[in-house]
Formats: C-alpha cells, structure tokens, sequence
C-alpha cells in the first residue's frame, strides 16, 4: 500500500511530464482504435454489401463452382437438401438460385453475361437486397421480363421496355435462344457484375437451361451472423451425411466466392498491425525516456531511502508501479478517445462522397461507419500495457542497483 | 548565432541517453514509415506490372463503346490511320492488336461463358505480355506455314472446369461482328494460369487471324494495346494520342479505366498512408515535447542566471528552438537512412510471400515482395517530421523565454 502512496505521490509530483506521457500513450492508442474501427467498419460494410448483393451468408454449390465466377455444377437432388436445412433450428431461410453463362443481345451490341434465375420472394425472405436504378424488378406473373445491370443497358444501348435476347447453352448443349422484355436496371457496384448480368424468374432460367428440378445453389440466411461457422461447420457434416449426391457438393461463405475481397481485407489487417507495431515503439521510447529521467532526478531519494533500509527489489515495485499507473491511465484515456471517435463518427458516418467514384468497385458505400471491434482493443490494451512495463524493467533494476552512500553524494 | 548553436549543442550532449533515445524513437518512427511505405509502394508497383503484363498492357485504344475490361463491344473499322500513327510516335514502344468477343466454351461435357482473346503472339512478345504456360504449350507465332489456326489456350481452372484435357476439342460460340450467332470447333493445345481467378476461369485465347475468321471481324480489330515508354507520363502519352486519333468512336484508356478495382485499391493504401503518417507523427512529437520540456524543467535556474547576466529572451527562445531541430535534424537523417537501408536491403531479397501467396494470389503480387524506395513520399514524411517537431517546440521555447530572472534563480534544483 505504501508503495502505491509512494508512487501516487511521485506522479503527482512532476504533473506535466505525467499529464504528457499519459498524453502520449491515449494518442497512440486512440488513434490506433480508431484506425482499426475505420478498417473494421469499411470491411463490415464491404461483407454486408457483399453477402446482401451478391453472395448470401452461406451457400451450397456444386463442388466444382469454385467462385462467383464461373458457373459450374449443380446440385441434382434439392429435395436433400431442402430437408436439411428445414431441420436447422438455426437457419432463418434459404433461397434457391439456378444460374448460367450465355449472351445477351440487343439490336445494337451483345454482351457475355451471367444468366441469374431467383425467385424473388424468397430472396427478399432471406434479406437479399437488389439494388434498383431504374424501374422495378419482374411481378410473379411475368415470365419473359428481366431486369440487367445499368452499365449493362447502357452498353447494349436499350431502353426500358425494351427486348433484349438470352441466349444459353442448355446442359444437353443445345443453344437456346429467347426474347425478354427489360423491366429494370440496378447498380450493385462491381464493374464486372454490373456490365454482365441479367435476373429472370427462377422457372425461366430453368426452363432454358433445362435443369428442372435441380438448382445450382441454396443462398442460405441464419439467424444470427456469430453462429455461421458453425451453421457451415454442422452443414459439411450434414451433406456428407447425404451419400454419393451429397460428396459432390459444398458449402461456401462469401470469402471463398470472392477471393479477391477477402485476401484485400487480410492484407489490410497485416498492415493495420504493422503500424501498431510502429506506433508502439515510438510510444515505449517516449516512456523509457521519462522513465529514465525521473530516476536521475531522484538518485539521491533512492540514496536514503535505500540507506533506511528500503530493500532494492521495493524500488523495482516503486517504478514498475508507477508505470503501470501511468499506462493505465493513458491506455484508459487512449481507449475512451479512440471509442468516443469510433461512436461519434459509427453514428454520423465519414462521407466517402467525394471518393465515392474512386471506390465504387470496392462495395463500401458512401459514408463508412467505424466499428468498435472488441477482440482487437483488448489485444492493443494488452500489448501497450505489457510493452510499457517490459521498458520499465530497464530504469527500475538500474535504481535498485544505486550504492546508497554514493547516491547520496551525489550533485544534482 | 554559432554561440547559440554551440549551447545548443552542448545542452543535447549533455544528456547523452536522452538525446539518443529521442533520437531513436524519430529514426524508428521515420524509417517504419518509409519502410512500410516502401513495402506498399513495391507490391503495387508489381499488382501493376503483372496486371498490365497479363491482361490490360499501359494502355489501349478502343472503340468509344467499350466500358471496361469486361465488356467487349464495337470493333475498329479502319485501324490502318491508327497504325500509322502508333508507328510514328516514339513514345509508344510497341503495339499489338487484339479482338475480343464474348461467348461461350463448350467441351464433350461442360459449357461455360468465357471471354475470346484473339492475338498475334510474336506482337504479344514485342509489348512485354506474359501468361505463363503450365500445361501443353502456348500459341505458335503466325506467319505463312502456321499449323495453329485452329488452336487455343485456355485458363487451367477453365480447362479443369470443363474437364478436359490437352489435345481435346472444344467449341466457341459467339455472337459475331454482324449479330449472328457462329461457332467454330478447336484444339486445346495448352493452358495458362495468371493467379488472378477470373481470367483463369474465363479466358481463352486464339490467334488474331482465327478470331477475325470467327467473329466476321475480316480486317477490322477490337483493340490496340499499347506499351509505352516508362519515361513519358502515361496520362500525357494517352491524352496526346487521343487527340491525334480524333473522332468520338475512339478512345485511348489506360490499365486504371480497364480494370478500376485494384486502381481504386491501389488510390485507397495511398490515401491509408498518410492517416498512418499523421498516428505514427503524433506520437513521434508527444515523445519530442516531453524530451524538451524536461531538458527545460531541469535549466531553469541556468536560464535564469543567463537573463540575468543579460541573454535576451528572444535568444532562449532560439536556443531551444535550435536544440529541438538538431534533434529533428539528426533523428529524420537516421530515419530516412534506416528506412532506406531496409528497402534497399528487402527490395534485394524480397520478402517472402509463399505462407500468403494462395491466399494473395488474386492481387496478383506475386510470390515475394520487393520493397523499392518511393522518394517523393519518404521525402514527404521528412519534411512533415522536421517541421512538426519544430512547431510543437515553439511551446516550451515560449514559457522558456518568459522565465522571470529573479524567480527562476531562487528555484530548488
């Protein structure tokens, strides 16, 4: 107790020096939590964007679609699966999708493009969203509308109301070519999505491909996100389960669709903590520097109290206590700052409109909104506390090792 | 002055360990930063070549409406002008011409949709391109005796996709110049991998002459691809040609407009830097501050003794001022060094990706990175450390300069 008493007081002794080493390390690692909320909050941005647009939470594909894409595969007997996720208590839903390639032809131009038949019911049922620029997307009762990305149309050069021709390579390989009116546009944000695909009602795409009564993929939706993993882990087992059928297919989250998108996320996650590192040891020299000082300063203090008996291990407590004082203080600071910043800006969001070109492919949206991510901040706390202690090793075994009489002698 | 700069200097050697520990903490500051930028700038640096190598070269003259790399629409009529210019202009080292069309690949068991890439591989070699061979071989140079009009190469996850294997036929479909559907039947002689997942699934090439054939293009072409001398600006060399070429059915793109995903990535790690400067700057100066505040705590009574005798307050405010940009000075020289030394050190033997490199793959980097030097932003990060530190020295130098003589000489040591 009296060592904290001590250590209190030596603090409070030198105010400014404390107050800006405190300083230092909130800055350090407010900036640092906020950086990693920046970066967690645009990524979550991106996967929601992603798996709402474009992918779905999970999916069960033929084993040989290995992203979004190709087209490969499907699966041959639904009714299976059906009954499988029907009895996931954890499943909210699923929708079954059928897709192929083929071209899309207008009077002026022609476009290889993905060939998506959904059911749009049951999509929105799994909270899919279609991102409409222009009119609207096909009503149940129509069965040769479709709607396209907008670059899309605007490369083709049609115009809503319009027809454009589909044609597919049905899985036999006969071509199969037919006329669609076009009911809408949408933007989803990827070049490559935008300028080469189409929606049509899920019986159509059936029907031309001639997959009746099979389906190239369940988009699945659980109930809650945390519990994916395991919905996927329990799923592989499940579909195994299923006998010769079921080996051929697999189960797929966004970040294996999207290759691409995942690996910029991982590399973004490397450098983020790259530059903690940085940070981190600009901010440990700054405390061994004051550390250092403060044990000059007070040579002749530790002179007498050793002198009276204080044994050399207690001035190693006496400073590693005040630095686990100090960075906590800081740490505590630096948490509050880089959460206020990550809340006030989550709530009001960071206008990207500017950019908003520049990034459009990226699927962030126009404003990000950072996230606190818990896992992380307590591994910065951690790291900046350890690392701050592990520097006041240095200072404090110097003190204890002071020849009392000599200390004492000593000029300041 | 030399007296001031003399107690400057006395007064940083002094304190031998401080100075050197502040000293430090700038130089690892800096040279984090440089490195770490080094390190971005080099992997760009190889996304952009690879991908300029693999699919889009420097730039390329299109017709107007053609979007983006994905999109293969409209054809060049008359590219005879075109080549005449192209062959005039020294800053385009070479051309190529390609055709390209959408369509789709069918074997005995699988069809797909995939993009047709018609060339001339002796072209292809003269603008640095390169898709790496793993099966079989690539396509044969053209000329009089070519065997390989009925040839083409595919994407190896293409031909896994539609399992087949070297020497087996497939069929291409596509729409051709005049709306029709044609198709024609081919020997898959080989097959390429870039990495990048989608060209590896979609892309089959042939050669130009088979492609004109099978899309009705007769003498007309879909692109120019251009390498262009390193020397010139990209952007002038593109405006200039765009000029030259005229008319509202052309356009002149570069790598960025075909594919602006990794542009747009590439814009974002650009911007990211400088938030990581201004982190990692902040805590550099906080570090700076409070060496300069303790060195001035521990002289008050020297500054005091020295106004008395007659030292103005302006010159204290310049001894401390010129004490905090030695210390700047000599920390932002070993800064820079040190980051320089470890991109030269690392940009020599790279630095290896293989744990990563599936996991990259698609970012087309490659499996090592080689970190290069990006002068401008290591200078940059210079200046902003020098005059940071001397900006947050004005404040000590400030209440140094307004010590009272009296007060200050009486103060307890």
């Amino acid at each position: 107790m009296i060592l904290f008493k001590m250590a209190f007081r030596n603090i409070l002794r030198n105010r400014k020096r404390a107050a800006i080493l405190v300083a230092a390390i909130t800055i350090g690692l407010g900036a640092m939590v906020f950086l990693r909320g920046f970066a967690s909050g645009a990524q979550g941005q991106m996967v929601d964007n992603i798996v709402s647009i474009i992918t779905s939470e999970i999916s069960i594909v033929h084993k040989s679609m290995e992203n979004i894409y190709n087209t490969n595969g499907m699966i041959e007997d639904p009714e299976a699966i059906r009954r499988l996720l029907k009895s996931d208590p954890r499943i909210q839903g699923f929708a079954e999708e059928v897709f192929g390639s083929g071209i899309v032809a207008s009077p002026n131009a022609s476009i290889m493009s993905f060939v998506n038949g959904i059911d749009i019911p049951q999509e929105l049922a799994i909270g899919t969203r279609i991102p409409i620029t222009q009119g609207r997307v096909y009503r149940p009762d129509e069965e040769h509308a479709l709607f396209m990305g907008e670059k899309m149309r605007e490369i083709l050069g049609v115009e809503l109301g319009e027809k454009v021709v589909v044609t597919v390579q049905d899985i036999h390989g006969a071509l199969v070519g037919e006329a669609f009116t076009l009911v809408g546009t949408m933007t989803i944000g990827n070049d490559q999505l935008d300028s080469g695909s189409v929606v049509l009602p899920f019986e159509t795409v059936q029907r031309l491909l001639g997959m009746e009564g099979r389906v190239s993929k369940f988009a699945i939706k659980a109930k809650e996100r945390e519990k994916i993993p395991e919905i996927v882990r329990d799923l592989k087992v499940g579909i195994k389960g299923l006998g010769p059928s079921g080996t051929e297919l697999a189960v797929m989250t966004w970040d294996e669709l999207i290759p691409m998108m995942a690996q910029m996320m991982r590399f973004q996650d490397g450098m983020i903590f790259v530059v903690l590192l940085i940070v981190l040891s600009v901010v440990t020299a700054g405390i061994l520097n004051t550390l250092l000082m403060s044990v000059v300063e007070r040579v002749k203090e530790f002179g007498l109290m050793m002198a009276l008996g204080m044994r050399p291990v207690r001035i190693i407590g006496l400073l590693v206590t005040e630095t686990v004082i100090l960075s906590l203080i800081g740490s505590l600071g630096g948490l509050l700052a880089g959460m206020s910043a990550v809340s006030f800006f989550g709530h009001f969001g960071i206008d990207l409109t500017r950019f908003l070109s520049t990034f459009s492919n990226l699927l962030v949206g126009s404003h990000v909104y950072p996230r606190l991510d818990w896992s992380t901040i307590g591994a910065f706390l951690a790291v900046v506390v350890v690392a701050n202690l592990a520097t006041a090793l240095y200072p404090a075994w110097r003190a204890s090792r002071l020849e009392p009489i000599e200390a004492m002698r000593q000029i300041t | 002055m030399p007296l001031l700069l003399r107690l400057g200097f006395r007064n940083i050697w002094r304190h031998k360990k401080r100075s050197l520990i502040t000293l430090a903490a700038i130089a690892v500051g800096l040279g984090a930063l440089i490195f770490l930028r080094g390190f971005m700038f080099g992997a760009q640096r190889q996304m952009v070549k690879n991908l300029t190598r693999t699919l889009t070269s420097d730039a390329q003259i299109v017709p107007a409406a053609l979007e983006n790399f994905y999109n293969t629409n409209g054809a060049i009529e008359d590219p005879d002008p075109i080549r005449a210019i192209l062959n005039e202009d020294r800053r385009v080292l070479a051309y190529a011409e390609r055709i390209v069309g959408g369509g789709m690949v069918a074997s005995e068991k699988k069809s797909m949709g995939t993009y047709i890439i018609g060339l001339d591989p002796e072209a292809e070699e003269r603008i640095d391109a390169r898709r790496e061979v793993v099966r079989g071989r690539g396509l044969a140079p053209g000329g009089l005796a070519n065997t390989d009009e009925t040839s083409v190469i595919v994407g190896e996850k293409m031909r896994q996709a539609l399992e087949i294997e070297v020497g087996d036929p497939v069929v291409l479909t596509a729409q051709d110049y005049y709306s029709s559907l044609a198709a024609g039947s081919y020997t898959v002689v080989g097959s390429f991998e870039t990495g990048n997942d989608q060209v590896d699934n979609t892309m089959v090439i042939l050669l130009k002459s088979s492609a004109q054939k099978l899309l009705s293009f007769e003498h007309r072409i879909s692109k120019f691809a251009l390498k262009i001398d390193p020397d010139h600006s990209l952007q002038e060399v593109t405006s200039d040609l765009a000029r030259r070429l005229g008319g509202p059915d052309l356009k002149v793109v570069t790598w960025e407009t075909l594919v602006p995903m990794i542009a747009q990535m590439i814009r974002f790690q650009n911007g990211m830097i400088f938030v990581i400067m201004a982190i990692v700057l902040s805590a550099v100066a906080v570090g700076i501050l409070n060496t300069l505040m303790m060195s001035i705590l521990e002289r008050i009574r020297e500054f005091g003794l020295m106004m008395a005798l007659g030292m103005r307050p302006r010159s204290i405010v310049r001894l401390v001022l010129i004490e905090s940009l030695c210390l700047g000075l000599v920390g932002t020289l070993s800064g820079w060094l040190l980051g320089a030394v470890l991109v030269f050190y690392f940009g020599h033997v790279g630095i290896d990706l293989t744990r990563f490199t599936t996991a990259l793959s698609n970012l087309m980097i490659g499996r090592h990175v080689f970190p290069r030097l990006d002068l401008s932003y290591s200078l940059i990060f210079a200046g902003v450390v020098v005059v940071s530190n001397l900006l947050i020295s004005l404040y000590p130098a400030w209440k140094a300069g307004r010590l009272a003589p009296l007060e200050s000489m009486r103060q307890a040591g």
